[in-house]
C-alpha cells in the first residue's frame, strides 16, 4: 500500500505545484517594469473588440481597432494597450463591470451604456470629460475644440444630470423587426402598419405552421422593454406632460434624456400620476399579452441567440433586434432565404381605446457601442492623459468611421462627409420619428423593480396572475421602488 | 499525557497556538468576524458601502412577507425531500445490486463506472443537463419525439410547472447524485460489505428469502450509512443554489428560485447586502437547528 | 417452482440487466457528450444521435483556444490552496489532538461551530472585507477564500485522526530525543498518509467545483477559473449552436479530475467512506 502511495501523492504534488510555480512566475513575468514614460492603458471596448475568426464564427469579427492600435502606436511608442476581452452584454454584463469599478480595477477607457453611467456617477469612477472636450483635438485638422466633431444628440444625451459629461455616446443605433420574406410570400401577407394588421398576419402564419414571432426573455429581459417602451409611449401620450411634472406635452426627439427623467418618475410615483392601477397603464399589458400568442411558445426559455437561430433557420418568421444585428443575419451560412425589415406598428382605434394614433416611437439613439468612458482612477494611475489622447485619436473622423464600417452595426455620430452602409439606413431612418420619452421597467427605476418587474410579467403572459393582481402587484413594485430611490439619492425635495 | 508536560504548559502554549496561527488568522478574519458582521448588518439597511439606517427588525419583518422568499421556502423544501428520498432508494438499489453479484470482477467495474459521473465536474455536469433539457435541440425532447411521446415535450426548464423538478431531476437515474452526496452508492456498498460473512453464509443455509434478507437484515445493518446520508442530502441539498442558477436562474418568474440564489441577487444585483445578510441569517440558524437536530437523532438511535 | 440453484441464477442475470441499463443511462450524456464532440454544425443537426465520420478534432482545438487559459487558472489556486490546506490543517488539528492548553476546548468548539454555519453567510462580508483589502480581482483573493472555507472541515479529519493514533508512539519517538515537530514528521506524517491524501482529495474536488466565489471575487476573464470561463463559454457557443466545440469544451474541462481519480480512487474511497461513516 505505502508503494503505491508515495508515487501518487509525488505526481499529485509535483503536478499541481509545477502548474502554480508556472502560473505565478507568468503572472508576475506579465508585470516587468516598463521604460519611464511608458504607461500601460487597460481598454474595454465592447462590440469593437477585435478578435481573430473562430472555426465556429459564421460571420467576421471585427478586428479593425488593432489598426488603429498600430497607428496610435506608431506616434506614441511608449503606450501599450490591454484590450480586455468582450463580455456578452448579457445579465451578468452590468454585475461584471460594476465589479470591476467597485474593485478599482475598471478599464481606463471603457464603454458603458450612458444611462448606466449617469445612474452610478456619483459613485466617483469615471472622470468629468466636459475640460478635455473644450480642448482641440489634435488629430483633426483645423480643429477648436473636441466637442465639435460630435452631433449635438451625443453631447445632449451624454450631459448627467449634475451638468458634467461622463461618458460619449458616439454610436447611434435604431431597431427593426426583421420578417422571413419567403414565409411572408407564401404565406401571402405584407408587412404590418398597424398593431391590428399585425395581429392578423401573425395569425396567418400561425395557422400556416410557422411560428410567428421569435420572441425572447432570458437572460437579458430587454425586448420585453422595447416592447413596453413602445406601446407605453404610444398608449400614455397624453399623460405625458402631467408625468414630467410640467404639464407640457413632451416632443420627441432623437434626445432619450429629454424626455422622463428617473427622477421625474419617482416624483410621478409619488403624486399617484404615473399608476399601474390606471388602465390606461394596464393597456399596454393587455395587448402585450394579446401578442404572447405568437410567440415561440419556449420565449421564456430563449435568449437573443436562440431567437436569431430560430428565424435565420426558417422556424420563426420574425424577430426584432437592433442594427446590431443585420451584419450577423446577412452573413449567416444557416440563412438560405431572403429578409425584410420593418417598424414597429401604429396601435390604433381598431385595437385599443387609448390609441392615439400616433406611430410608434423609435428604440434607438445614441446608444449603440461606443459610448466611451475614462475611470476617475486613471488620475492616480498616471494614465489620465494618456487615455484622453487615446480617445482623441480614436474618434477622430479617419479612424472613427472605418471602425463602425468594419464592425457593420451603427453609424458614428460624429459630423463630416462620410456614408453610412445601406444595410443599417432604414435603421436609423426610423430615428427620424423621435425616441421613446418614458422608459419602462429596465433601466428606469431600480434593478430590483426591473427583476421584479419580469416576474410578474412572466406570471400575467402566461394565466398564473389576472390582469388585476399583476398591476395591484406593479403597484406595490413602484411604490417600493420610488422610495428606495428617493432614501438613496437623499432626494429631500419629493414628498 | 498532559500531566506529565505541565511544566512546559507555557511553552507548549505558545508553541502550539504558533503551530495555529495560520489557521486562526484565516478563521477569524475570513470565517468568525464575517458571521459577526453579517448578523449586526442585517439589522441595518446597507448597500454594500455604507452602513445606512438602523432597520430594528425590518429586514426580518420584510422577509417572512416577501413572496420570493416564501416561495425559495416551498421550492428548497421539495428539493431537499425529493433528493432525499432520490438519495435513499437509487443508489441503495444499486448498491444491493452489486454486492449481490457473484462475480466480484463484475462488481468491481459496474462500481467503476456509477464513479464516472461523480468525477465529473459539477458544472460540466449541470450544462450537459441544460443541453438536455434545450427545448429544440435538446436531447429529452428529442428522445421522446423519436419514441413518439411528442405530446410529453415540454419547454423544461422555461414551464412553471417543470422547471423546478427539470433542476432536481438533473442525473437521472440518481444512481450517482450531486455533490457529496453523490458518493451514496460507495458508502451503502461499503457498509454491506462489513456485514460478516458468518451473517451472509448463516442466512444463506437457513435459506432466507431474498427479500426478506433484504429488508429485514441487510438494511438494518446499514443503518448507520443511512442516517449519514440523509445528514449529508439534507445539509448539502439546504444550501445548494449552483444548479439552479446555472439551469434557469430561479425562473420563471420565481417557480425555482431557492434562497441561496435570492441572497445572491438581493446583494450583488440589487445591492440590498442588509436584505441579503438577513436571508443569509435565517438560512444559517435553520441549517444549524437541522443539523443538530439530526445529529441527535443519529446519536439516539445507534 | 425453480430449484434454489436456479432460481439464484436468474436473480444474477436479472441483477447484471438492471445494473447495465442503470450503467448505460447514467453514462449516456456523457457518452453523448463525447459523440457530439466531434460532430460539425451540419452532421449535429442532420445525424443527431448517430455518431457521424469523419471526426472533427479540431473542434478540441477551438476548444482549448477558449478554455484553456481558464483550465490553467483553476489548476494553480487549486493547487496553492490544497497544500496550504493540508499545512494549516494539519498543524492544527496535531495541536487540538495532541496539546491542552486553556482555551484549546473553546478554540476547538469554535471550528465545530464554524462548521455547522453555511458559507454563504460569509459571503457578503468577505467581499466587503477583500474589496476594501483592495484585494478584488486577484488570485490571491480566491486561495485566500478557499483556505479559510476548506481548512475547517481538514481541520476536524485530522484531530480526530491524530486522536486515534497511540499515545505510546509519540512518546517513544520523544524518549529517543525528537522534538515536537520531528515527532510530527518522522512518526505522524508516515502514518497519516492516507489521510493527508483524502483530504487532499475532497479540497481538490470542492475548488475545482467553487462556481461562486470566483463569480464574486474575480472580474478580470484573463484570472477567470474553469467553471466560470465554461460558463461564458457555454452562453457564447450554445449561441452559436456550436455544439461540437462546446461539448469538447466540456470533455477538457473534465480531464483533470478523472486522472486524478484513476490515481487515486482506492485511497479515495476508503478514506471518505471511512470518513464519512465516522462524522
Amino acid at each position: 500500500m505505502k508503494d503505491t502511495f508515495r508515487p501518487a501523492i509525488a505526481v499529485f504534488v509535483a503536478v499541481f505545484a509545477l502548474c502554480g510555480g508556472i502560473v505565478f512566475a507568468g503572472g508576475a513575468a506579465e508585470q516587468t517594469a516598463l521604460p519611464d514614460d511608458a504607461v500601460e492603458l487597460r481598454i474595454y471596448v465592447g462590440e469593437f473588440t477585435p478578435r481573430e475568426r473562430l472555426p465556429s464564427d459564421r460571420w467576421d469579427p471585427p478586428s479593425y481597432l488593432n489598426t488603429i492600435i498600430e497607428e496610435y502606436q506608431e506616434l506614441h511608442p511608449n503606450v501599450r494597450f490591454d484590450i480586455l476581452p468582450e463580455i456578452p452584454d448579457g445579465d451578468e454584463f452590468l454585475t461584471w463591470i460594476t465589479t470591476q469599478y467597485l474593485a478599482a480595477s475598471g478599464p481606463d477607457v471603457g464603454t458603458m451604456l450612458f444611462s448606466e453611467v449617469n445612474r452610478n456617477a456619483h459613485r466617483g469612477w469615471f472622470a468629468n470629460l466636459l475640460p478635455y472636450l473644450e480642448e482641440p483635438n489634435p488629430y483633426v485638422a483645423d480643429n477648436e475644440a473636441w466637442k465639435d466633431i460630435f452631433l449635438q444628440g451625443v453631447l445632449d444625451t451624454g450631459t448627467a444630470p449634475d451638468g458634467n459629461m461622463y461618458v460619449l455616446p458616439t454610436g447611434l443605433v435604431g431597431t427593426a423587426i426583421f420578417y422571413n420574406q419567403d414565409i411572408f410570400d407564401e404565406v401571402g401577407v405584407q408587412p404590418p402598419q398597424t398593431w391590428a394588421q399585425f395581429m392578423s398576419i401573425q395569425q396567418e402564419i400561425k395557422d400556416a405552421g410557422y411560428i410567428p414571432f421569435a420572441f425572447h426573455m432570458s437572460g437579458n429581459p430587454y425586448q420585453a422593454n422595447w416592447a413596453l417602451r413602445s406601446m407605453q409611449d404610444m398608449l400614455l401620450d397624453d399623460r405625458l406632460g402631467e408625468i414630467k411634472g410640467t404639464g407640457e406635452p413632451i416632443e420627441r426627439t432623437t434626445i432619450e434624456a429629454e424626455g422622463v427623467s428617473q427622477k421625474e418618475l419617482v416624483a410621478a410615483i409619488r403624486r399617484g400620476d404615473y399608476s399601474a392601477l390606471d388602465p390606461q397603464w394596464q393597456e399596454q399589458l393587455r395587448l402585450l399579452k394579446e401578442w404572447s400568442e405568437y410567440w415561440d411558445p419556449s420565449w421564456i426559455a430563449m435568449n437573443v441567440d436562440d431567437a436569431h437561430r430560430s428565424f435565420v433557420r426558417g422556424q420563426s418568421a420574425m424577430m426584432w433586434h437592433s442594427s446590431g444585428r443585420v451584419r450577423m443575419i446577412e452573413a449567416d451560412t444557416l440563412r438560405d432565404f431572403d429578409y425584410g425589415t420593418f417598424s414597429f406598428p401604429t396601435i390604433t382605434q381598431e385595437s385599443s381605446p387609448y390609441a392615439t394614433g400616433i406611430p410608434a416611437p423609435a428604440i434607438g439613439g445614441y446608444t449603440g457601442a461606443g459610448a466611451f468612458t475614462i475611470a476617475q482612477r486613471t488620475e492616480e494611475r498616471g494614465t489620465r492623459e494618456a487615455a484622453v489622447d487615446f480617445l482623441r485619436f480614436l474618434t477622430a473622423p479617419e479612424n472613427y468611421v472605418p471602425l463602425h464600417e468594419d464592425l457593420g452595426a451603427y453609424a458614428p455620430g460624429i459630423r463630416g462627409d462620410f456614408e453610412v452602409s445601406p444595410e443599417i439606413r432604414p435603421f436609423l431612418e426610423s430615428l427620424e420619428r423621435g425616441t421613446f420619452r418614458i422608459e419602462s421597467f429596465f433601466r428606469g427605476l431600480t434593478r430590483q423593480y426591473s427583476d421584479e418587474f419580469v416576474r410578474v410579467l412572466q406570471e400575467y403572459l402566461t394565466d398564473r396572475v389576472t390582469l388585476d393582481q399583476a398591476s395591484q402587484t406593479v403597484q406595490r413594485l413602484l411604490d417600493e421602488a420610488a422610495e428606495d430611490l428617493i432614501e438613496s439619492h437623499n432626494w429631500t425635495d419629493i414628498p | 499525557m498532559t500531566t506529565k508536560r505541565i511544566p512546559l504548559a507555557s511553552r507548549k502554549t505558545l508553541l502550539g497556538l504558533a503551530l495555529m496561527l495560520p489557521m486562526l488568522v484565516l478563521l477569524f478574519s475570513l470565517r468568525l468576524y464575517p458571521i459577526f458582521s453579517a448578523f449586526v448588518h442585517s439589522f441595518f439597511r446597507w448597500d454594500g458601502f455604507e452602513t445606512g439606517r438602523f432597520l430594528g427588525l425590518g429586514n426580518y419583518q420584510r422577509l417572512v412577507r416577501d413572496p420570493n422568499m416564501i416561495q425559495s421556502a416551498a421550492n428548497i423544501g421539495k428539493f431537499v425531500l425529493t433528493r432525499l428520498v432520490l438519495n435513499l432508494t437509487f443508489p441503495m438499489m444499486g448498491a444491493l445490486l452489486i454486492y449481490h453479484l457473484r462475480a466480484q470482477r463484475a462488481g468491481y467495474l459496474y462500481r467503476v463506472l456509477f464513479m464516472v459521473p461523480m468525477v465529473v465536474p459539477l458544472i460540466v455536469v449541470l450544462l450537459t443537463w441544460k443541453f438536455i433539457y434545450h427545448p429544440y435541440d435538446g436531447v429529452l425532447n428529442r428522445v421522446l419525439e423519436l419514441i413518439g411521446l411528442e405530446q410529453l415535450q415540454r419547454i423544461w426548464l422555461g414551464d412553471f410547472d417543470t422547471a423546478l423538478w427539470a433542476v432536481i431531476g438533473i442525473g437521472f437515474p440518481w444512481v450517482t447524485g450531486l455533490g457529496i452526496s453523490g458518493f451514496a452508492l460507495l458508502i451503502y456498498l461499503a457498509g454491506l460489505q462489513q456485514i460478516s460473512t458468518d451473517v451472509m453464509d448463516a442466512l444463506t443455509v437457513d435459506g432466507v428469502r431474498m427479500p426478506t434478507r433484504i429488508f429485514r437484515i441487510e438494511i438494518p445493518l446499514i443503518a448507520d450509512q443511512i442516517k449519514v446520508i440523509s445528514v449529508l442530502t439534507t445539509i448539502n441539498t439546504l444550501q445548494s443554489y449552483v444548479p439552479v442558477m446555472i439551469m434557469t436562474g430561479g425562473g420563471p418568474s420565481n417557480a425555482s428560485l431557492v434562497p441561496g440564489l435570492y441572497l445572491y441577487q438581493t446583494a450583488f444585483h440589487h445591492d440590498r447586502f442588509g436584505y441579503a445578510a438577513s436571508i443569509g441569517v435565517v438560512m444559517a440558524i435553520v441549517l444549524v437547528a437541522v443539523t443538530m437536530l439530526t445529529n441527535r437523532f443519529v446519536r439516539t438511535r445507534q | 417452482m425453480a430449484s434454489p440453484a436456479l432460481r439464484i441464477r436468474y436473480g444474477q442475470i436479472i441483477s447484471h440487466a438492471i445494473l447495465v441499463v442503470l450503467v448505460i443511462l447514467s453514462l449516456y450524456p456523457f457518452a453523448y457528450m463525447l459523440i457530439t464532440s466531434v460532430k460539425s454544425i451540419d452532421q449535429f443537426y442532420h445525424s443527431y444521435f448517430e455518431p457521424t465520420l469523419p471526426f472533427h478534432f479540431e473542434n478540441y482545438l477551438e476548444a482549448w483556444s477558449q478554455v484553456g487559459r481558464y483550465m490553467v487558472n483553476s489548476l494553480s489556486t487549486t493547487a496553492i490552496s490544497v497544500v496550504l490546506v493540508l499545512l494549516f490543517a494539519s498543524l492544527a488539528g496535531y495541536v487540538f489532538a495532541r496539546y491542552r492548553f486553556p482555551g484549546s476546548e473553546i478554540l476547538f468548539m469554535t471550528v465545530m461551530l464554524v462548521m455547522m454555519v453555511p458559507a454563504i453567510l460569509n459571503m457578503l462580508p468577505v467581499f466587503v472585507t477583500l474589496r476594501d483589502l483592495r484585494l478584488l480581482d486577484t488570485h490571491l483573493a480566491l486561495v485566500v477564500v478557499y483556505v479559510s472555507q476548506g481548512q475547517v472541515l481538514g481541520v476536524y479529519i485530522f484531530r480526530n485522526f491524530f486522536v486515534s493514533i497511540p499515545d505510546e508512539l509519540l512518546d517513544a519517538a520523544e524518549i529517543d530525543g525528537a522534538g515536537d515537530l520531528r515527532s510530527l514528521w518522522h512518526v505522524i506524517v508516515p502514518l497519516s498518509k492516507p489521510i493527508i491524501f483524502t483530504v487532499a482529495v475532497m479540497s481538490t474536488l470542492t475548488f475545482w467545483n467553487e462556481y461562486i466565489w470566483p463569480l464574486i471575487l474575480l472580474s478580470s476573464q484573463r484570472l477567470w477559473t474553469i467553471t466560470l470561463g465554461l460558463v461564458v463559454f457555454e452562453a457564447r457557443y450554445a449561441g452559436m449552436a456550436a455544439w461540437g466545440p462546446l461539448f469538447s469544451g466540456y470533455v477538457i474541462a473534465s480531464v483533470p479530475l478523472i486522472v486524478l481519480f484513476a490515481f487515486s480512487m482506492k485511497y479515495f474511497v476508503a478514506g471518505l467512506t471511512a470518513g464519512a461513516v465516522k462524522g
